[in-house]
């Protein structure tokens, strides 16, 4: 079974067709990294796939169901989670508080109006068990605006993960993190169970490489290439047009 | 503590409204019936960030309802509170519909004019609400009890009673799972789309559910005065809610409670020494803005807890 199949995507804005008919196809449990310089339509790719935005043409599938005309609280029913490029989370709520809308958002009576949100068990239950495997127990009172920027991070992750998606969606998850935070997120998605797909987007190349199965390479909003790690590594024309730059 | 602190204060107004004279006891009951306005308004307003200029249509609409029901077809309180919440829900969910294409200030302005269309109908409508002579007549409300609501200071307890009720109600709601998505949604809606929640039907029935709240103070005001006019669906008294929830703190729980007893007051001071009350209710609304813009009850928190902590 595939997680994720893109057919000929293309996303139009006005004069720019930031992407261009993009395929894609990701096999479940697979660790996908798309690599790309800026501009070259990874975020929008992801945009289309997360539903936030309606491609101009071409066709999306997760999990074989076409979900092209879905809107995005729709795909995250079909299974699918995802993490915004610049953090989105409720900055005023506490951290227990944030978890607490991801959890609820799946579990049964999200519209009932009179009982108390914290009376059900088993969702209080999830909430302790995300705060534990995430390490974010001791700031769980914590106003989440307080945060620092790598601990931001990893709670949105930890609530994308909350209602156990089938294929997650990082859109470069360790931007502007401290080594030390980065170790500790790239750790943390490499234990993530083998039944939930990802994609990542990551400029970081020592973290594309200690993630990814397979890469995708865009630029300038076309698939450039598609390959393991080796063929990535060993491949001149990505070297000169991605990797060129930054080495 | 804070239970306490309610209970006291609720125990304090149940015997201020046997003692006080009528003058005051019916400001007290003013402020109750435009405390449940404003609990409404809140919803929307404080809780999921929708502020809306028309919700006096829907208080406007409770009013006429269970004015006419009183008058042309049961004076039993239950029947005329069902058409005149049920009224109030219906219109809310038609024009839910239309005002929630909008955001923003397009919101504003389109609830703006949906009231105005509801203040219209109560103007121009003459055969059935009066026209501009407001609709006259309406009876004190059977509750099935004979002898209950005879004098006025009885109408007092009751109107508390719905108060009560109605806060009861609005706490329950804000707890709960639908509650805290509300929040959510005025935080950050796209993170909740993505997170799976159907936005659009949570802000759907936070609007409807803010009409039907809005409907019921209008149930008690109808009742209490005997009497509704236009007015009572007019722009004046959409601001006049809209800025008890403000002055009072938007998004907590009892602040527009606190809020409308403020406004009340204000406006029957006001009224004895000047005609220019909206003047008043606009630097109000910059002196809120201004030096209190969590409103009066968050700030009166942060200074008792400041005070703690000394």
């Amino acid at each position: 079974m595939t997680a994720l199949r893109v057919e000929d995507a293309v996303m139009q804005f006005g004069g720019l067709r930031a992407v261009d008919g993009v395929s894609l196809t990701v096999a479940t449990g697979e660790r996908r990294v798309l690599l790309g310089p800026n501009g070259a339509g990874k975020s929008t790719l992801f945009a289309m796939i997360g539903g936030q935005l309606k491609p101009t043409a071409g066709r999306i599938a997760l999990f074989d169901t076409d979900v092209t005309r879905l809107s995005p609280h729709g795909r995250a029913r079909a299974g699918l989670a995802r993490t915004f490029q610049i953090t989105s989370l409720f900055p005023t709520l506490t951290v227990a508080d944030n978890i607490h809308l991801a959890v609820q958002a799946h579990a049964p009576g999200t519209l009932d109006m009179l009982r108390p949100a914290e009376g059900r068990r088993e969702v209080m239950a999830r909430i302790a068990t995300l705060l534990a495997d995430w390490r974010l127990a001791g700031t769980r009172d914590s106003i989440v605006g307080d945060l620092s920027y790598g601990e931001q991070r990893k709670l949105e992750i930890a609530m994308a993960l909350a209602h156990r998606p089938r294929l997650l969606l990082l859109d470069e998850p360790t931007q502007g993190l401290s080594a030390a935070e980065t170790e500790n997120v790239v750790a943390l998605i490499r234990d993530l169970p083998r039944d939930i797909t990802v994609v990542a987007i990551e400029h970081d190349m020592d973290v594309a490489f200690g993630i990814a199965d397979r890469f995708t390479i865009l630029h300038q909003g076309r698939v450039l290439t598609e390959g393991s790690p080796d063929e990535i590594r060993g491949n001149a024309e990505i070297q000169a047009i991605y990797f060129g730059e930054e080495h | 503590m804070r239970k306490i602190h309610i209970a006291a204060g609720l125990a304090a107004l149940a015997v201020a409204g046997w003692l006080l004279p009528p003058y005051y006891a019916g400001l007290v009951v003013d402020g109750l019936i435009f405390a449940i306005f404003a609990l409404g308004v809140n919803l929307l307003l404080g809780h999921t960030g929708l502020p809306s200029l028309g919700h006096a249509a829907y208080f406007g609409m409770g009013a006429y309802a269970a004015g006419l029901t009183a008058i042309h077809v049961s004076q039993s309180f239950w029947i005329g509170a069902a058409a005149g919440i049920g009224g109030a829900l219906l219109l809310g969910a038609v024009y839910g519909l239309l005002a929630l294409r909008t955001a923003g200030v397009y919101f504003l302005m389109i609830t703006l004019a949906l009231g105005q269309i509801a203040w219209a109908v109560a103007f121009s409508w003459r055969r059935v609400t009066g026209g501009d002579d407001g609709l006259r007549g309406v009876p004190r409300p059977d509750l099935g009890i004979p002898g209950l609501l005879d004098d006025r200071n009885a109408y007092f307890l009751f109107a508390l009673a719905c108060c009560i009720a109605a806060g009861l109600l609005m706490a329950a709601i804000i707890r709960s799972p639908f509650g805290r998505s509300l929040r959510g949604i005025h935080e950050n809606p796209q993170r909740m789309e993505a997170l799976g929640y159907r936005v659009w039907l949570h802000k759907y029935l936070a609007f409807v559910l803010s009409a039907g709240f809005s409907g019921f103070a209008g149930v008690v005001f109808v009742y209490y005065k005997g009497f509704v006019s236009p007015e009572a669906a007019s722009i004046v008294i959409s601001a006049e809610a809209m800025l008890m929830v403000i002055v009072g703190g938007a998004a907590t729980t009892f602040g527009p409670v606190v809020g409308a007893f403020i406004i009340i007051t204000l406006s029957h001071v006001v009224s004895g020494y000047t005609d220019r009350w909206p003047l008043i209710l606009g630097l109000l609304y910059i002196a809120v803005v201004l030096l209190a813009p969590q409103g009066v009850v968050a700030l009166a928190r942060r200074h008792l807890l400041r005070r703690a902590v000394r």
